[in-house]
Formats: C-alpha cells, structure tokens, sequence
C-alpha cells in the first residue's frame, strides 16, 4: 500500500494500457455529453447517428448542434490540461498552471482590447475573428515578455519567471477591468464570453483551425516528456543528464502559449481544468511524465465534456459560462483532495 | 581520465577557485578533501564540466570540457550532487531509471530494466525499489540517487564518476559500503572523483587526494604523501595526528589532536 500512496498505478497496469482505458472512458463520457441537451437523445441513437444510421433530426441534432461542442471541449480541455502539466512539470510545482503565467489573463485582455475599440484596423475578412486573433496574439505576447524579462546571459530563471507571470496576470487583469469599465452594455456581454468563458461559439470550421493550432502543443509534449522527468530531479540534475535546459524551457513555454492562446481564443478563459487534471492523473498513476502528459490531455477533455453539457442543461435554454462551472465544480473538489491528502499524510 | 589544469573560478568579485591543477586516472580513486568552503563541490562541477571556469582548462577523456555536447557527456561520466529532494513524488526506482536517460535511443537502451536493478542492488535498495521516494530517510535517499547515478554510469561510453559527498547522512556501514562501490567502479576502469570529510575514509578507499583550503591546493598527489600531519594542520588549521590504524595495520589513521 505503500507505493499507492505514492500514486504509482505502474505495477498494476502497464502504461499503455492505463492511457487505453482512460481514453474510454473519455469516449464513454462524450457520448454522455452529446446524447445531454434539452432535447435528450438516448446514448445508442447518438453512436447510430456518429455513424449515420439515424434519422434525420437526430443526425441534425448531433452532427451540427452537440458533437461540433463536445469536440472542441475535448480539444480545449486537452489543451489546458496538457498545457498545466507542461506548466507543472517545467516549474517543478504542482501549484503551476497556464493561468498563473499570466497567459489566460493576457489573451482575455487582447480579446477585451478588440471588442472595446473595435475591429476597424483590421482587413475586412478578418473583423468576425478579430477578438479571437488579439487574444492569441496577446497570450504569445505575454510569453515572450515573461521569458525575456526572466532570461539573464542565455539562462531562463524559472522563479524569476513565475513572478513576471504573477505581475502580468496584474496588468492583464487591471487593463480588462479598464475596458469594462469603459464599455458598452453590448461590448460587456462579449467581454463576459471572454473572461467566463463559452464553448457556445463550437461550429467544425473553427474547430478544424483549433486542431491545427494545436498541432504543436500535441506534437511536441511526447518529446518534452523526457526532459521534464529529468526536471522532477533539479535543474542541475537535468543538466548532467545531458537535457538541453535552455530549449526545454523556451520549446515548453511556446508551445504553451500557442495552445492556450487558441483555445483562449474559441472559448475564452476556462479555470481549474490546467490545475486539476494533471493532479488527477498524478495521483492516479504516478509523476513519470510520459504517463502525466498524455493523461493530462485526455482527463482535462474528459472533464471539461461534461462540464460544457451541465453548462448548457442546468439553466436551459439559458446557459451558464462555462469557466464558471468548472470554478464551481473544481474548487470544491480540489479543497477536498488536499483535505484528504492532507489526513494521509498526518 | 580528467586533467584540470590552473582552474579559477570567480563569485561575486572573490576567488572561489584559484589555480587548481590535477589528475584523475582511469581506475583509481582521487579524493578532494578540504574545510567547509573550500571551493570543494565548485571544483567537483568545474571538472565534471557543469560549469566553465573563468581561468584554467579541463579535458575530459582527451576532449576539453567545453567541447562535449549534453548527451554524450552524460553517457561519458556521471553526477552525484548532494541531497537534493524531488518535485513530484516518485518510487525509488523510477529515480533510479531517470539515470537511464542519456542512453535513450542508443543500443543501451535495451538493457535498462537490467541495468536499474543492478544499480539498485549495488546501492543497496533494492527493498526499497517501490517505495515512495519522498518517505525515505535522508540515508536511503541518498543511496537511491547514488543508484541514479550508477545506472547512468552502467554503459560503454562510461569514463568518469564524480561523488560530491557521497557518504554525508549515511550511517558507518553505509558509508563504507558506499566507498567500496565507488573502488569497484574505479576497478572497471572509471576514474572517481569524490568530495569526502572524513580523511580515514579517504586512507582507506583513495588512491590520490587533493587537499583544498581557499579555494587554493594545499597539497595534491598519492594520499599518504597528501593527507599528512603538516598539510592537514595547514588546511584545517587544526592539529591532527596521523598514525598507523591500529586495527588495519599499513593503513593509516588521522585523530585529533
């Protein structure tokens, strides 16, 4: 009982195993969320209409209301989920996320900036996306300025870093409540999508830019993983294990940065999900990144689902933001975790 | 083998390093010996090139320092720095297979589920391969690093192991235990570096030492000739008796005075 504690599921499945199964139950839970709305479609109809089998209000319901949301909840909660281990694991603190950089605040700034003064320096063909292309050039922004400031003669001071990260998420947030204060009644309901955050705007088009823009973040973790095991160790420690520290650190934060700014970008800032999902996983199956990364990925999709369908069904027809149910969700039940883990260890 | 020629190292304006020269042979076992401050575990990363000096040059297995890129010089020699604890919890020999990581992608890497339970053995963990690494005594902590570090050493390219105090937290078994690895890996060919305080655990297992005191040599060759009454009074600015150890005799003891 002993490595339980520890969270080490290693010698009771095989790594591969343990991601199979988790990605399952993702699949379970999905098909959960898509057969959930006002109108309720049992489980097997929505697998018929996924394949085509159904009729056509059914395949109508799934394919162009519910299935386009589940996707990009899937996609957004990977990506924050996978983006808080990578924060977790390059900070060596459990306690990181892509909040506490400073990279959601900035990107729910550019997008406040847009709507307040409006779209009119943008080309024509670009107005409709105009929020969500400042917000993504915002959370890159925020990165680059947060690791120049904490970077001296070639070398990333992490700590340094954190506290940059600390001090923009000030900035960004004090400049967001500038523009609210500044704004309309119509501007204030759009800015509301942005710091609450919605998964209302999910139509395939825009997912299939989301999965493009997160290309990196997706591709690059498995090759992160190594690196960031080595971290668990100490900076030195990595170093004399032969880990480029210097392009670990800058590859992790961008990567970061182009994956949270997209999804900033389609769903506004969504809390909790880059703190909680590496957690669970942690704890679940132990701290080997090659199990954290992936799981993170799958759990934070897994959970923000879910999420979404409770959003859109609780207060039907009316919907509730969805960063708020994950805040109410995740709180309660991170607060319970520490509470227990706290007894287990005296 | 390591030749570390006129090594300086500045912090902060003060010289922690000053024209510090020595050599590390393949199959022996040099201890750095020397007062708190010292510059003893500075020296030890400057010659396991994680740090360049500001003066001075070291060549590692004939290449310099500088030159050697991140994975190879981690296949070429092996790190155990002093106690350090972990980010996120992890069982002893997960810490032990992190060693391991150099070799990834190499032909090696088929031989590293062997190579960590080796390393465990030769550290004397074994028992505790499953355990939660942070609810390890400081002791078998430090055993489970030194465990990384063999594991990382368990390869062809392997050429160097540098200790940096590596009995410190351990009890008397353990810590001669600890020597006796570091002599058998010295016995394969590896040249061992290693920080020591206790000058009759370098008696016993060095074959050469460098006394340091100020960042400065004190005295530098075959540890009889190094560890004497005169040098020791020097570096430590303490009066010591050195004699024959009456229980091991040829082998010398040094006591306080």
């Amino acid at each position: 009982m002993a490595a339980r504690s520890a969270g080490l599921i290693a010698p009771v499945l095989p790594r591969a195993a343990a991601l199979a199964s988790l990605a399952g139950l993702v699949a379970l839970v999905s098909v959960w969320a898509i057969a959930t709305g006002p109108i309720r479609i049992p489980p097997m109809e929505v697998l018929r209409a996924l394949f085509g089998a159904a009729d056509a209000d059914a395949t109508m319901v799934v394919w162009t209301l519910r299935a386009p949301r589940v996707v990009m909840a899937l996609l957004v909660g990977g990506a924050l989920g996978l983006a808080g281990a990578l924060m977790q694991g390059l900070f060596r603190n459990p306690l990181a996320d892509p909040g506490l950089l400073g990279i959601s605040a900035g990107a729910a700034f550019g997008a406040v900036i847009v709507i307040v003064l409006g779209t009119a320096l943008l080309p024509a063909g670009l107005r409709p996306h105009g929020p969500g292309l400042a917000a993504f050039a915002a959370a890159l922004a925020v990165c680059l300025v947060s690791q120049r400031l904490a970077t001296v003669e070639g070398r990333t001071l992490i700590a340094t870093m954190l506290l940059a990260g600390v001090a923009m998420n000030a900035l960004a947030g004090a400049g967001t409540s500038a523009f609210i204060f500044a704004s309309n009644d119509l501007q204030l309901r759009d800015i509301m999508f942005w710091t609450m955050g919605s998964l209302a705007g999910a139509t395939w088009p825009k997912i299939g830019v989301l999965l493009v823009s997160l290309l990196p973040l997706f591709l690059a973790a498995p090759l992160l993983a190594r690196g960031l095991n080595a971290l668990i160790l100490g900076e030195r420690e990595a170093g004399s294990l032969g880990i480029p520290l210097e392009g670990l650190k800058l590859a992790t934060v961008v990567v970061v940065a182009l994956g949270v700014g997209a999804s900033v970008a389609v769903s506004g800032t969504i809390g909790f999900i880059g703190l909680v999902a590496p957690h669970l996983v942690r704890m679940a199956g132990g701290a080997d990144h090659r199990w954290v990364l992936p799981a993170s990925a799958l759990l934070g999709g897994g959970l923000l689902a879910p999420a979404d369908a409770l959003a859109r069904t609780v207060l039907a027809p009316a919907e509730l933001p969805i960063g708020l149910v994950t805040a109410l969700l995740g709180a309660p039940f991170f607060l319970a975790l520490l509470i227990r883990s706290r007894a287990a260890t005296g | 083998m390591i030749v570390a020629d006129g090594i300086g190292v500045l912090r902060g304006g003060r010289a922690i390093l000053d024209g510090v020269s020595l050599r590390a042979e393949a199959g022996r076992v040099l201890a750095v010996l020397g007062p708190n401050g010292a510059g003893k575990s500075t020296l030890l990363r400057v010659l396991a090139g994680e740090m360049a000096p500001e003066a001075g040059r070291v060549v590692l297995a004939g290449v310099a320092a500088g030159s050697w890129r991140g994975v190879a010089l981690a296949r070429m020699r092996a790190v155990l720095p002093q106690a350090a604890s972990l980010a996120f919890p992890l069982a002893a020999a997960e810490v032990a297979a992190l060693g391991r990581i150099p070799h990834a992608g190499t032909a090696e890497m088929r031989r590293d589920g062997e190579a960590v339970a080796d390393a465990l053995s030769r550290a004397g963990v074994s028992h505790l391969a499953r355990r939660n690494y942070a609810t390890l005594s400081g002791g078998e902590q430090a055993r489970v690093q030194l465990a990384r570090v063999l594991a990382q050493a368990d390869g062809p390219e392997a050429r160097a192991l540098f200790l940096d105090e590596p009995t410190a937290s351990l009890d008397l078994p353990h810590q001669h235990a600890v020597l006796a690895e570091a002599r058998t890996q010295a016995a394969r060919g590896l040249a061992v570096i290693a920080v020591l305080h206790d000058i009759n655990l370098a008696f016993r297992y060095a074959d050469d030492a460098l006394l340091l005191a100020g960042g400065r040599t004190v005295a530098c060759g075959r540890v009889e000739e190094v560890l004497t009454e005169a040098a020791l009074a020097r570096a430590y600015g303490m009066l010591v008796r050195v004699t024959e150890n009456p229980a091991r005799p040829g082998e010398r003891i040094a006591l306080a005075a």
